[in-house]
């Protein structure tokens, strides 16, 4: 496998008066070049968090305290070799020349995440002429062709509107452009489409899978969408609580959850086809994140929980056959 | 219970120093259907297309601009009231019956004011009770609504969007109304409270004879909770039919497109095709000649873009608004 971005022991905490809390709490993942890697989970449960940890974009009272974030940057020659993004300075030249160039990444509120002020053409002239060296002019017609790409009709005027001028769903496809524009080999996502209505969610998927086919990028895909999840990604990676509990290929994870948590979240949805007159709910509700939990910090909620074992022993990965990987004491020794 | 006949609302757009009407914006254009006693009828549709506008004239936030919406709050035999028809203090009386739950559970709470106050808010405004007796039944909502009862003087701050919503949905039923209003009740909860404020509602329907209109975007969600459903498309039910039948064979195209957009929590085996509608939804100031769906509809003809179509009984308490849905055979959602 190639691997693009390896994550390893992430640990991401924010320094608040109320007491420390683990937002990402030893986060282990890796996405492959040219693969959609599904990052899901509940709100809270650090997958935001864990994005802007990789694109050192954690403010204080945030800090990443721990962990590896090993980037494979391609030079000019063709020689690949991995970096780690934790020892660079997040405001250094090497990481603003990633940032935005070869990692983007585009958020939930498109409108919110464009300029009020500026034309979104200057916009993405402004990215290209960044981390491109090319002319003013040379960026425009770059600027242009991105925004053909993306399926913004007339694209040459639209360059001079302002964000308010259009809708959420044509603003998101200029983020789109914007970060597509210096040829990312990651994409980070997160909740690209939750604001959007549903038809227009369709129209940005069905952009990003083509975009995604033809530029041979690799995509980080968060959402709490566990539909999307199932149509878009290659792998998925389940978050609770700051933690990887579970990571697999999508088919396997929708077929056969291992991790209780997943197997709740799949349960509870409620399914058009499927019948179901109460649906499954996962009792309680996410913990605050001040006051850690021994042991597992799903076992309040678990349907399976083992007292005096999911509530003393902190689970460890464990690797099942076809590369599978669950954090969870069923299936250790310590199972009944 | 519930007759809604040729409901229209129309937003003036103003202008200039003296506010002159330059046009409108036709949020809801005709809109009919009923209600029966004890059931629930989803409507569903994008943003923007008036659903919320239905919501609030039913519940006489705002003032009709025509139609009729006749309530029986009593049945056939009881008392009749036109409630497009009545003034502020002839509304009084029909009110206790009419309530709403909100979308946003952390906007819709007055954060200065204890539970106590807020759930007990609608008796004391129409006179009923006095502290002791408010009380009781303040703790008696809360016990049903799956509340522990030492909540009462606590602030809105303290609890979890699902246990304000909870709270939302206490106050609106402490005046024992007939029909509630749900607008859009969960879409702003995880997917695991998601479901426990689903069944609730469910249970609470089944417990104190409630008849819902659940307003809802989600279409898996809607699918689950209603009985029939109605789709909305800018201002005008495109199809109304009972759940199963609408969800197995749609005959709107509007209403095809949008079950091909809902992603499945599942494994992806069938190749379902995806329709993705091009361009966006019609603008209700301006909406185009015809039918509002032409300009997107792939089964568009002449016929559509001349004549506008009405909403008519098709088959067996299958309404549809579409010239051509008798010849078209439209894919629905995988069931079970």
């Amino acid at each position: 496998m190639d691997t693009l971005l390896e994550v390893k022991n992430l640990q991401t905490y924010f320094f608040m008066a109320e007491g420390v809390a683990k937002a990402v709490d030893s986060a282990t993942f890796s996405i492959q070049r040219g693969q959609v890697l599904g990052v899901v989970g509940e709100s809270g449960c650090g997958k935001s968090v864990t994005a802007r940890s990789i694109m050192r974009m954690v403010r204080p009272p945030g800090h990443t305290v721990d962990g590896e974030i090993l980037y494979t940057q391609t030079d000019e020659a063709g020689q690949s070799a991995p970096v780690d993004l934790l020892q660079l300075p997040a405001t250094g030249p090497e990481m603003r020349s990633i940032r935005g160039g070869e990692i983007a990444m585009i958020f939930q509120e498109p409108r919110a995440s464009l300029s009020p002020v500026h034309r979104i053409g200057d916009q993405i002239t402004e990215n290209i002429l960044l981390h491109q060296d090319v002319s003013p002019s040379e960026a425009k017609e770059i600027a242009i062709e991105m925004l053909q790409q993306v399926n913004i009709p007339l694209a040459d005027q639209r360059m001079n509107a302002y964000a308010h001028q259009l809708s959420g769903g044509m603003c998101q496809r200029v983020m789109i452009a914007m970060a597509l524009s210096c040829h990312p080999s990651l994409l980070i996502a997160d909740e690209p489409t939750t604001a959007l209505d549903v038809t227009t969610e369709a129209q940005i998927l069905e952009l990003m899978q083509a975009l995604q086919a033809n530029l041979n990028m690799a995509i980080m895909f968060i959402t709490h969408d566990l539909g999307i999840i199932a149509d878009m990604a290659d792998e998925v990676t389940v978050m609770y609580l700051g933690r990887v509990v579970e990571r697999g290929s999508a088919s396997d994870i929708f077929r056969d959850p291992k991790h209780p948590y997943t197997t709740a979240l799949l349960e509870s949805l409620p399914r058009m086809d499927q019948k179901r007159e109460w649906l499954q709910t996962i009792r309680g509700v996410v913990p605050d994140p001040y006051s850690p939990l021994n042991g597992c910090p799903f076992h309040p909620r678990c349907a399976h929980f083992m007292p005096g074992i999911c509530n003393e022993i902190v689970p460890q990965p464990i690797n099942l056959e076809d590369g599978r990987e669950v954090r969870c004491l069923l299936y250790t020794e310590h199972a009944v | 219970m519930l007759e809604v006949d040729g409901l229209k609302k129309y937003f003036p757009i103003t202008a200039g120093l003296f506010s002159k009407d330059i046009g409108h914006i036709k949020a809801v254009d005709g809109v009919n259907f009923t209600l029966r006693k004890g059931e629930t009828l989803g409507l569903v549709g994008e943003s923007g297309c008036g659903k919320t506008t239905v919501g609030r004239l039913i519940m006489r936030l705002y003032v009709p601009t025509a139609g009729n919406i006749h309530f029986r709050p009593h049945g056939q035999a009881g008392a009749h009231y036109n409630l497009a028809a009545l003034d502020n203090a002839a509304l009084r009386p029909v009110r206790p019956h009419l309530q709403m739950i909100f979308q946003d559970p952390y906007s819709s709470l007055n954060p200065r004011k204890t539970i106590l106050d807020i759930i007990g808010e609608p008796l004391r405004l129409n006179g009923m009770g006095k502290r002791a007796e408010l009380k009781d039944r303040v703790v008696e909502m809360l016990r049903l609504v799956g509340l522990r009862p030492e909540y009462l003087t606590r602030y809105p701050h303290a609890f979890s969007g699902g246990q304000r919503q909870r709270i939302g949905i206490a106050r609106a039923l402490i005046l024992n109304p007939t029909l509630v209003i749900a607008d859009e009740p969960v879409s702003a909860l995880d997917v695991s409270v998601q479901a426990q404020i689903l069944n609730l509602l469910k249970f609470l329907q089944q417990e104190l004879d409630l008849t819902y209109l659940f307003i809802a975007h989600d279409l898996g969600v809607v699918k689950h909770i209603s009985d029939r459903v109605a789709v909305m498309y800018v201002g005008k039910l495109v199809e109304l039919a009972d759940a199963n039948d609408l969800y197995r064979k749609p005959l709107h195209p509007y209403t095809e497109a949008l079950l091909s957009a809902v992603h499945v929590a599942g494994p992806t085996d069938s190749q379902r095709e995806r329709i993705v509608l091009e361009g966006e939804v019609a603008d209700p100031s301006n909406p185009p000649l015809g039918c509002y769906f032409h300009p997107r509809c792939r089964y568009a003809q002449e016929r559509c873009q001349q004549e506008t179509p009405i909403l008519r009984d098709v088959a067996a308490n299958h309404f549809v608004a579409c010239h051509f849905a008798e010849e078209l055979d439209l894919t629905g959602a995988e069931m079970a």
